[in-house]
């Protein structure tokens, strides 16, 4: 009846993103847009002390191009956007019904920011169905509790992905009964998410994921 | 919206998606919660569970089978919330036994519990309500 709680380094408040309109006129994407959350965040944390992102201080460069090394900026500037777009365009995000959608099985395409800027390395697991797996849900679990890392993760039916960077488990006791009685250990878990809304919708969600991608420096 | 009477039968229409997403998110925590408030929450023997309280000014008792098993006891932090700790005596039972926490607020407020105590030992289906009586009853 007691939740223990695990938090990635900094605050969810820090990349406080949000979508946009693309050229064409559909939404730019979660997708693109939760990586974004996750590399600024990556550098942001490089930029302020944390010994083990401090290696890779180039996962932000100038205006969000391969320029200069800047901090990563904690307001939606124009080169965030500049970030967002180009990592549309590399996990292929698809317009539907105005919607920006990605494939879970081309998020790892953002890999190709990275290429260049930084040594820093993706990986993704997911479900291609949308079905939640317990090992997801670890994946993000872990890369919060043992490497105070956010990571990314998928809501919904294949609706949606924000970044997890608060973890929150209990056990309890219940008795069950179907024709017979007995005693069951049951959790609760879930994940603090950045909804990716410009701050707007942070709050804890299931932790039945279907999609995880973490960063490692 | 023209009214409060407009606003109250848009709502449900205008928020539906919404409600409907809190409700997935919150189905399995539903769940449990509906096993607990029907047969109490269990705690193991020898363990100890915590209860936080709704008001600094309160007062406990245990009632119920199971009452001898367990002590309660106020737990009162210099920045935390206050809370009961129940402590369940550490001893194997051969059935779960039922208990309820009474919590009576300074404001008149009341609060009635229900828990059972149970030890990893306990066998499935050894209580009188478990269900598997029948089947005992007529020798399976």
């Amino acid at each position: 009846m007691t939740y223990t709680y695990y938090w990635a380094d900094g605050s969810v408040s820090n990349q406080p993103y949000n979508q946009f309109t693309d050229s064409s006129g559909c939404a730019i994407g979660c997708g693109g847009l939760a990586w974004t959350i996750l590399f600024c965040w990556g550098d942001h944390q490089a930029g302020n002390g944390n010994s083990y992102w401090a290696p890779r201080w180039g996962l932000y460069r100038q205006d969000g191009g391969r320029g200069a090394n800047v901090v990563a900026p904690t307001t939606q500037t124009a080169g965030v956007d500049n970030v967002v777009t180009e990592i549309h365009d590399d996990v292929a995000t698809f317009c539907i019904t105005g919607q920006g959608a990605t494939f879970p099985w081309d998020m790892d395409q953002a890999r190709n920011y990275l290429s260049g800027r930084t040594g820093t390395t993706l990986t993704t697991h997911f479900n291609s169905f949308g079905v939640g797996e317990p090992t997801l849900r670890e994946y993000a679990r872990d890369s919060i509790r043992d490497r105070g890392t956010p990571a990314v993760i998928g809501t919904g039916w294949l609706s949606h992905y924000p970044v997890a960077y608060g973890y929150a488990w209990q056990s309890r006791v219940v008795r069950k009964c179907f024709v017979f009685c007995w005693n069951e250990t049951v959790y609760d878990r879930f994940f603090y998410v950045n909804q990716g809304w410009g701050g707007a919708g942070n709050d804890w969600v299931a932790a039945s994921t279907w999609f995880a991608g973490e960063i490692h420096p | 919206m023209k009214s409060w009477q407009d606003l109250k039968k848009a709502y449900t229409d205008s928020f539906k998606p919404l409600l409907a997403d809190l409700a997935y998110q919150a189905r399995s925590a539903w769940e449990i919660d509906d096993l607990v408030r029907e047969f109490g929450e269990g705690i193991y023997t020898g363990q100890t569970m915590r209860v936080a309280l709704l008001e600094r000014e309160a007062a406990a008792e245990v009632s119920g089978e199971g009452a001898h098993l367990v002590e309660v006891r106020l737990v009162e932090g210099d920045n935390a919330a206050p809370s009961i700790e129940i402590a369940v005596a550490d001893k194997a039972l051969d059935q779960e036994v039922s208990f309820e926490l009474h919590i009576v607020y300074g404001s008149g407020m009341r609060e009635d519990l229900r828990f059972f105590a149970v030890s990893p030992t306990t066998r499935t289906n050894s209580k009188a309500d478990s269900g598997l009586s029948i089947f005992e009853e007529q020798g399976q």
